[in-house]
């Protein structure tokens, strides 16, 4: 493990480098709400524009990887059929990833590249330095201590930890390390700042035990196995709004829909895919009318067996990283992972 | 191929919704173009009422105007109700709610008896409606992508899931989170959450989508500080047809 | 009503905006709804007397230019505003967001373009309208003639201001007879109402409603462009003065005849462009601070606007939560409700002649002194296909039908 030292007033020296360079897209307030500073990723243009003491972004960094509209391909009807696939991508470096959503997009990176790869996200992926950052505030609703996702060994291009003075940098990849070469000021690190790396780490990693599962994580497939009549399902459910935000600020939701688009001419168009969430109604209909989860329950249910168990069997990892933003973003607070997984395991004791 | 012969009538509104069609600016011509427009208001006499498609701007606020759109109907292959108030009655809604005869008073004073008028409603409470374009005023896009469809012979496909997709998609701060509340969680997408983006709420003008939760919205509404009159204000701004805002 | 006066800013944006609505409103009714009288001729064939018919007679890049600059216009209102029609931007005590440096700069060239296309707008009427003599002697016709009194916002220099300013009505001489704010608007308007209209007549309190007629013995008042330059004594920005001093010059003032709302909206057109290039070339436009949170709870307010079509008056009363429990609009078109049947009246009586056969030039002059108005349902007057429905009854002195004419 390589590992180097940036003070923190050269930082934004870093930073300003990489601007001149790349599209550096990052982490940047937006707006009080009444909990208090949100937080969104945008474009950082100026080195003050960046946030890295942040508790968590109110959207995951996705929309980097999957966009929520993507042109897939360009079609012809007449004079003659014609098809040209359309694969965007533009080289950034997102700075400021804490490493539960990092995990999230080493998932979403298998999920992709598996079984039948995906052109779009795999060339776009190809094209992003991600800069991680260990946090240095927990989010009231998070539990990413309890999925193993407090720190992660791989994803990442650079990792940074605030130890005070200074940000130590784990070099990930041979670009990260590029990176630091070109556009950093570094130093070497002592032993005890490479220490101070840990305590710091094992503190924050504390503060996250707040919220957290009652039993090992591994346990979920066989929990989710045997709950699957529980009355909790109906329970939460009945609240449920179907408006899929839980789905839309997951990291690890990837699901999309496919549709065409026609100019006036009817000549000639455009298919795209939007994301979709598997707690809107209409998620599970078909074409001929049917919807195989046309209940609530079905719905909500299927996401937290989705989350545990079908993607378990894939990943050999939960599908759920714990950052807690389906708990705190859902108006009805039926979501939270940990109060759902929690009382499943209580009733099956 | 003969090209559809399409007819634009307008009952109580402010025409907004064909305003919006006529702002399509560059694509009004080709709009225009596609179909052959026959008719508009009561144009139609011994001359027109042979036409394919007929989009019906406007809520029913009057007993003799149901002649007409029966009539409208009969004449249409596709009935397409565009705008808050064909739709889902919109604003119109309001004075239902109300005496209907200090109603007029308050507008007409002494004369108020000369003027007609009984409980507004929606296009589909008087007629089968085939499709139905939402929003106050419809979204120019989205009257686009139906009427590319219709031209195809499709039918077109509305979102039927609620605003707070949209809204997240465009990364707002929840507004229950800066103090306010949004009837978006029971209401259809489709607008890009265009009120939040603009630093408002959600009113519902595009009508609750196939299932709402209405109960659930309502918790959610008194949780955030909203009394039980000010809830129903809520649901009745525009959705004061449906059966989950009685 | 919000006891709440929002930061200077904040007006300056508003008023931009609707600088900016300005700007397409009167380009679409000048090109669509009046340059087909003018550019084909009011007795041309209706099935080509449209903007299809205008961008072919004028050429296809003018077409392009029209449609470009409509869609300028709002581009800046959607840049500002978030949408141009039913916009939920301005709140009490300001509005929701302010704009950039860098979306102010591209306003600036907008606002630019439109400033070079009202020039072109005013060249146009001049060479197709005014270098015409029969065209000027059809505006100055005793059929298209009213002496009514006339209606307008004016600033503190009493020139014409749409967003804000006080309420100025001049008789049908000219004199002022009133300069009120608009929560006075109670004491100087009342409306009349007439079984075969939901519609009512607005007219002036202190003079009256003597019927359907004009002269000063009658409360009738008219509103929008024409009226608007009766009211106010010019323009606040350079070119539309110019252009407003030679309106003056040839048709005399008060302008009583309807026809000239053209030539006075052209005027308008070129004012708005202006102001909105003004606007978009105060630098403090991008100030930030856009709100004052109000903090009281609203009680009354009445708000005036000039709308494209007449003085626009919302009056809110709120109960004691401050929810509205009264509210009252006075709309552009309302005002002119009661010179638009006059209008038309007078243009059919002077037009039809006994034994006259009626054509359809006929029924489009008719046309012509209720599309001056731009009233809000003119939309139906000349759309794309070229139809309105209009049926015209002649009956005789003792009411007995004459002739009928439907044209579908």
């Amino acid at each position: 493990m390589e590992l180097k030292k940036i003070d923190k007033p050269d930082l934004g020296l870093f930073l300003q480098n990489l601007i001149k360079d790349f599209q550096v897209e990052g982490v940047k307030r937006k707006g009080q709400s009444v909990y208090g500073q949100s937080f969104f990723y945008g474009s950082i243009n100026a080195p003050d524009e960046l946030c890295l003491d942040f508790d968590c972004t109110t959207m995951p960094p996705k929309k980097y990887f999957i966009p929520p509209k993507e042109e897939l391909l360009k079609f012809t009807i007449a004079p003659k059929p014609e098809v040209a696939e359309v694969i965007e991508s533009k080289p950034l470096i997102i700075f400021g990833v804490h490493p539960y959503d990092l995990k999230a997009v080493n998932q979403m990176d298998k999920i992709f590249s598996e079984g039948n790869p995906d052109p779009n996200y795999l060339k776009r992926r190809e094209g992003i330095l991600l800069i991680g950052v260990d946090p240095t505030k927990v989010s009231p609703r998070s539990f990413w201590n309890s999925m193993e996702a407090a720190s992660v060994s791989s994803g990442f291009d650079l990792m940074l930890t605030d130890i005070g003075e200074s940000y130590l940098v784990e070099v990930g990849t041979d670009k990260g390390g590029n990176l630091l070469k070109k556009y950093a000021k570094v130093s070497s690190v002592t032993k005890e700042e490479e220490q101070k790396r840990i305590d710091v780490r094992s503190k924050i990693w504390n503060m996250c035990k707040k919220r957290a599962l009652n039993f090992p994580m591994r346990e979920l497939p066989s929990l989710l196995v045997n709950s699957l009549n529980s009355p909790l399902w109906d329970e939460k459910a009945s609240k449920c709004l179907s408006c899929v935000t839980c789905n839309m600020v997951c990291p690890t939701c990837y699901c999309f829909d496919v549709w065409d688009d026609v100019e006036l001419d009817l000549t000639h168009g455009q298919r795209y895919r939007r994301w979709d969430g598997c707690l809107a109604s209409d998620f599970a209909k078909v074409a001929t009318g049917e919807n195989f989860r046309e209940t609530r329950a079905a719905r909500y249910r299927h996401r937290f067996l989705r989350k545990g168990q079908y993607l378990f069997s894939k990943l050999n990892d939960a599908a759920c990283v714990g950052c807690g933003r389906c708990a705190a973003y859902c108006l009805p607070d039926i979501a939270d992972p940990v109060d759902v997984f929690n009382r499943l395991k209580e009733a099956v004791k | 191929m003969d090209k559809p012969r399409v007819a634009f009538f307008d009952f109580a509104s402010c025409e907004g919704d064909q305003l919006q069609i006529v702002n399509l600016e560059e694509d009004l011509l080709k709009v225009v173009g596609a179909v052959d427009v026959v008719s508009f208001r009561e144009a139609m006499k011994g001359h027109s009422d042979n036409y394919d498609i007929a989009f019906v701007e406007g809520s029913i606020t009057r007993r003799s105007d149901e002649p007409r759109l029966l009539e409208i109907r009969k004449n249409a292959k596709i009935l397409v109700a565009i705008g808050a108030c064909a739709t889902i009655g919109g604003v119109n809604l309001l004075k239902n709610f109300q005496d209907l005869e200090s109603v007029r008073k308050f507008v007409y004073g002494d004369k108020f008896f000369q003027y007609e008028t009984y409980p507004a409603r929606p296009i589909k409470a008087v007629v089968p409606v085939d499709l139905e374009i939402h929003q106050c005023p419809i979204n120019r896009d989205e009257f686009v992508m139906a009427f590319k469809a219709l031209l195809m012979g499709k039918k077109p496909e509305f979102p039927n899931y609620p605003v707070c997709e949209d809204c997240k998609k465009a990364e707002n701060i929840c507004v229950f989170e800066m103090g306010m509340t949004c009837m978006g969680p029971v209401t259809r997408a489709g607008c890009g959450a265009c009120c939040v983006v603009e630093g408002s709420v959600c009113w519902g003008c595009r009508g609750f989508i196939d299932h709402p939760n209405a109960d659930s919205e309502r918790e959610v509404l008194a949780k955030y500080g909203l009394s039980v009159g000010d809830i129903l204000k809520k649901f009745r701004l525009y959705t004061g047809f449906s059966e989950v805002s009685k | 009503m919000y006891h709440a006066d929002p930061p200077e800013v904040t007006k300056k944006l508003r008023e931009m905006f609707y600088s900016a609505h300005y700007v397409h409103s009167h380009i679409a009714h000048f090109y669509a709804l009046a340059a087909p009288d003018f550019v084909l001729g009011p007795d041309a064939d209706p099935a080509v007397r449209n903007i299809l018919g205008v961008v072919d007679k004028v050429g296809l890049p003018i077409g392009g230019e029209v449609i470009k600059h409509r869609g300028i216009a709002q581009d800046i209102q959607v840049m500002i505003a978030g949408r141009s029609t039913h916009l939920v931007w301005t709140l009490p005590g300001g509005v929701s967001k302010g704009i950039t440096e860098e979306e102010r700069a591209q306003i600036e060239e907008k606002a630019k373009s439109c400033v070079e296309f009202s020039k072109f707008t005013l060249q146009l009427f001049d060479d197709v309208v005014l270098k015409n003599k029969a065209y000027v002697d059809l505006i100055l016709s005793e059929p298209y003639q009213l002496k009514t009194y006339y209606m307008g916002l004016v600033d503190q220099n009493d020139k014409v201001n749409f967003y804000d300013g006080k309420i100025k009505v001049v008789d049908p001489e000219g004199k002022e007879v009133a300069k009120y704010t608009p929560s006075e608007y109670l004491d100087n308007i009342a409306e009349h109402v007439e079984p075969w209209s939901y519609l009512k007549f607005p007219y002036l309190k202190k003079v009256g409603w003597k019927g359907f007629v004009d002269g000063k013995e009658s409360g009738v008042y008219r509103a929008a462009p024409a009226a608007r330059l009766n009211a106010a004594s010019g323009m606040a920005t350079p070119l539309a003065q110019e252009a407003y001093e030679k309106y003056i010059t040839t048709l005399g003032k008060p302008v009583h005849a309807t026809l000239a709302n053209h030539w006075a909206r052209v005027i308008e057109l070129m004012y708005a462009s202006e102001r909105l290039l003004e606007l978009a070339q105060d630098k403090s436009i991008t100030d930030p601070n856009v709100r004052i949170l109000p903090t009281e709870t609203p009680t009354e307010g009445v708000g005036v606007v000039e709308a494209p079509r007449g003085t626009l008056y919302h009056h809110y009363k709120t109960d004691k939560n401050g929810f509205v429990e009264k509210a009252n609009l006075i709309v552009g078109t309302t005002n002119n409700h009661a010179p638009i049947s006059m209008s038309i009246k007078k243009a059919a009586m002077g037009l039809i002649k006994k034994g006259q056969v009626i054509s359809n030039g006929i029924l489009n002059m008719i046309e012509m002194a209720f599309r001056a108005y731009d009233p809000c349902f003119s939309c139906a007057t000349h759309s794309l296909p070229g139809q309105m429905p209009l049926k015209l009854t002649i009956y005789d002195i003792h009411g007995k039908v004459v002739e009928q004419l439907e044209r579908a």
